[in-house]
């Protein structure tokens, strides 16, 4: 599982290791982990990815989880984005 | 101003498959220029693993895959938030570790219009070409998207 903070300059990421597979809090923990790598005008334009990264891992349960390839949420005609990459497995069953 | 196109393609599932169609078309056309008819194949799934639908919010529109190519493209459409061309692009890459996915992946995140297709047409061109490297699309990305 890899987290990312990509586009308009910035390359950042998290990766997640450990059980498998990764609970929705491991998941939620990522993001805030994510965003502590940002500058606060990087993690303010990235707000809105980050509010839907959220809402895709804390429905995920519901659904009975999610597998690859995961989900990239980007701003409007933008290379700003957050990714949520799912590179195996079935993830945020719980 | 561009022309808009299927601007109301979240407000029903019928609209929201006839955009998908329109998408469809679209990449089977540049498939049949290329002759690789029938090789690109929808790879993202669209629904958790119980089976229950995602969202249908445009994200992805459409995707593809070719096995032979070990490359995949997806579309991300959301709806006009301005009068001009709105389109960004980029590659992913995979480690090769990730045996069911991809080595790298072309992400198109657009609203649709007929300027925004033809740039979109041209992208998956270059991208599901069979000699296309990484570097030569990532430089047609920065020259095309630069006009």
């Amino acid at each position: 599982m890899r987290l990312q903070a990509q586009g308009g300059g910035v390359e950042e990421s998290v990766v997640l290791i450990g059980r498998n597979p990764i609970t929705v809090a491991e998941g939620l923990a990522g993001l805030e982990t994510l965003k502590g790598k940002l500058t606060r005008r990087q993690l303010e334009e990235r707000a809105e990815p980050f509010r839907r990264a959220e809402r895709f891992i804390r429905n995920a349960p519901a659904g009975g989880g999610v597998g690859p390839p995961g989900k990239s949420f980007a701003l409007p005609r933008s290379d700003i984005r957050v990714d949520v990459e799912i590179l195996h497995g079935i993830n945020f069953r719980n | 101003m561009v022309q808009k196109l299927y601007q109301d393609f979240l407000e029903s599932p019928d609209r929201y498959r006839a955009c998908e169609t329109y998408w469809e078309q679209l990449v089977d056309d540049v498939s049949k220029s290329l002759n690789q008819q029938g090789e690109w194949k929808r790879w993202i799934p669209r629904h958790f693993a119980d089976g229950s639908p995602f969202e249908m919010d445009g994200n992805p529109i459409f995707d593809g895959r070719s096995q032979k190519l070990n490359r995949a493209f997806r579309i991300m459409q959301h709806p006009p938030v301005g009068d001009e061309i709105e389109i960004a692009a980029w590659l992913k890459a995979y480690e090769e570790e990730f045996a069911d996915l991809p080595r790298e992946e072309l992400v198109l995140n657009l609203s649709l219009s007929e300027e925004s297709a033809q740039l979109a047409r041209e992208l998956l061109g270059k991208w599901m070409k069979t000699s296309t490297t990484v570097d030569e699309m990532n430089q047609f990305i920065r020259e095309l998207l630069a006009k």
